[in-house]
């Protein structure tokens, strides 16, 4: 069963072409990064998935049209947006309830808040959270109700190396439970080894869907970690980027102040000719 | 940044209120008038300005400052369609000024306790209820302004922009049609009450003086004219801008993108 249909999918804001003709199905368990440049479209396909603008063509949602069931498809999708904002004001907890009462499910707020680590920070405004941990509010949230489809706009945003693995991992599990994912990115994020298919995007049109693993053999990423160790840096390099950063972890690196450097959308489409 | 304008909102409208039934209190036997006449006075210029102001500018704001926050996204990516976050804003706009209003109607009559007959009790309340409806349509308004600004700074021009031309220029509009045109007293009474917070003031006329007088000639006129059933318009207009307000933001925000 497709989890996702588009079908001649597109979008102008203005003169500008957002989306061009895109047609892509995604079936119903599996999961698909969406990578590209910036202005590549990613964001604007996932919003026209959550019905939240509008476009031409036709999108079903696990069989129902987008356009005229948004409200029920919203129900079984979990979605983080690239631009995490909330209202300053507002509690976790809070956020959790208004999430919780919109999805008609109860869900315990430790519950909600303990998988990506941030069950003491309930009663903590969200005015005081920091970008890493913003980010892993709205991960939580997309997760309450137990959602059939994830839709994740640049999850990795403001997290540490050590937070992403924490979020990768979370993904890779969820991938592998039968959930439907589907993860924009900008970079070769090392999830594509772990992810069944990558589609590749640029200025709106959808260049190629390849297997990961195809992705993997076409670009063989290669993953720098620089570690900041007293005053110098240090360079790792590594095919397995999780395993090396848990690695590094173990060795008692402070990965606060670690970045990755990662083959970028560019890369992958030089490499299959986009 | 909305609960900022109620607070203010009710700080204003509950002090000035109350400064107006202070001073048409104590002018009871110095110069020789009721005391709730001068206070009512007071109110119902008090309510002319200030309700079609907070309630446009409060409703204006709603919309617009969650999609400038970036908030907007993460309420329209759960399950609430469009419509249903209008007519949220719509409501919760509405509650907050109507318990405004009421608050600061509530602590003046409380202190006109002191001089207020039944009769006035019952004139006060006609007026609370006209005031809610003013409320009710510039509320509507606002709600239609906030949907298709492009930013708070544009909502809160157009909204102050719109309460001079209703509550300051209309008058003298009017006042040009006649003179230019040589309107028909009927006529001057229906562009009259086109306007929602004329309709409300002539209302609020109606309430203290149902023979109109104090309108003078044109107000003997329609009452001779047209009978007690020139109050129905006075109460349709205000509801017909509410909800066409209402409907127009529904639709405006509906074919809108984020």
């Amino acid at each position: 069963m497709h989890a996702v249909k588009l079908e001649g999918v597109s979008k102008r804001f203005g003169e500008r072409i957002a989306l061009d003709n895109i047609t892509l199905n995604l079936e119903s368990g599996k999961s698909i990064l969406l990578v590209g440049t910036n202005g590549a479209g990613k964001s604007t396909m996932l919003r026209c998935i959550l019905g939240i603008i509008g476009f031409t063509g036709s999108i079903t949602v696990f069989g129902m049209d987008v356009r005229r069931h948004g409200k029920e498809v919203r129900k079984l999708v979990g979605y983080v947006p690239q631009s995490i904002r909330y209202g300053e004001e507002a509690t976790v907890a809070g956020l959790v309830d208004y999430v919780s009462d919109l999805k008609e499910v109860d869900v315990y707020i430790e519950d909600a808040l303990s998988p990506l680590g941030l069950e003491k920070m309930a009663y903590v405004k969200v005015g005081s959270l920091s970008g890493g941990m913003r980010q892993r509010l709205a991960i939580s949230l997309a997760l309450i109700g137990d959602p059939q489809l994830l839709l994740l706009d640049e999850p990795f945003n403001n997290l540490d190396p050590m937070a992403r693995n924490s979020v990768s991992e979370l993904l890779r599990k969820l991938a592998k439970s039968g959930k439907t994912v589907v993860v924009s990115v900008h970079t070769m994020s090392g999830l594509i080894h772990s992810f069944d298919s990558v589609a590749v995007m640029r200025d709106g049109r959808l260049v190629r869907v390849l297997e990961a693993s195809e992705a993997i053999e076409v670009v063989k990423p290669v993953y720098r970690i620089h570690i900041r160790v007293n005053d110098a840096w240090r360079t790792y390099s590594t095919v397995n980027l999780f395993e090396k950063l848990k690695e590094l972890h173990g060795m008692g690196y402070e990965m606060e102040n670690a970045w990755v450097e990662e083959p970028d959308a560019e890369e992958l489409l030089r490499a299959i000719g986009g | 940044m909305t609960s900022r304008w109620i607070l203010g909102y009710i700080v204003a409208f509950t002090s000035l209120s109350l400064v107006f039934s202070h001073l048409g209190i104590i002018g009871l036997g110095t110069v020789g008038l009721r005391a709730f006449s001068g206070a009512l006075a007071g109110i119902i210029n008090l309510n002319l300005y200030i309700v079609p102001l907070i309630s446009t500018i409060t409703a204006s704001l709603t919309i617009v400052s969650e999609r400038e926050q970036g908030t907007l996204e993460f309420h329209l990516s759960l399950p609430i369609t469009k419509a249903e976050l209008v007519i949220a804003k719509t409501l919760t706009t509405n509650l907050a000024i109507i318990f405004a209003t009421v608050l600061g109607y509530g602590l003046s009559s409380w202190y006109m306790m002191l001089a207020l007959t039944e009769v006035d009790l019952a004139i006060f309340l006609k007026i609370l209820a006209t005031t809610l409806l003013m409320v009710f349509s510039f509320v509507g308004i606002g709600i239609f302004i906030t949907t298709l600004a492009s930013s708070r700074f544009a909502a809160l021009a157009a909204s102050i922009a719109l309460w001079i031309f209703l509550a300051m220029v209309y008058e003298m509009v009017l006042m040009m049609l006649v003179i230019v045109f040589k309107l028909s007293a009927m006529e001057l009474w229906f562009f009259m009450v086109l306007n929602p917070l004329e309709a409300s003031r002539l209302l609020m006329v109606y309430s203290v003086d149902p023979r109109m007088t104090f309108l003078g000639e044109l107000g003997s006129f329609i009452v001779r004219e047209a009978g007690e059933s020139f109050v129905y318009p006075l109460i349709a207009i205000p509801l017909v801008y509410g909800f066409a307000g209402l409907c127009a933001g529904l639709y405006s925000f509906k074919q809108s993108d984020l």
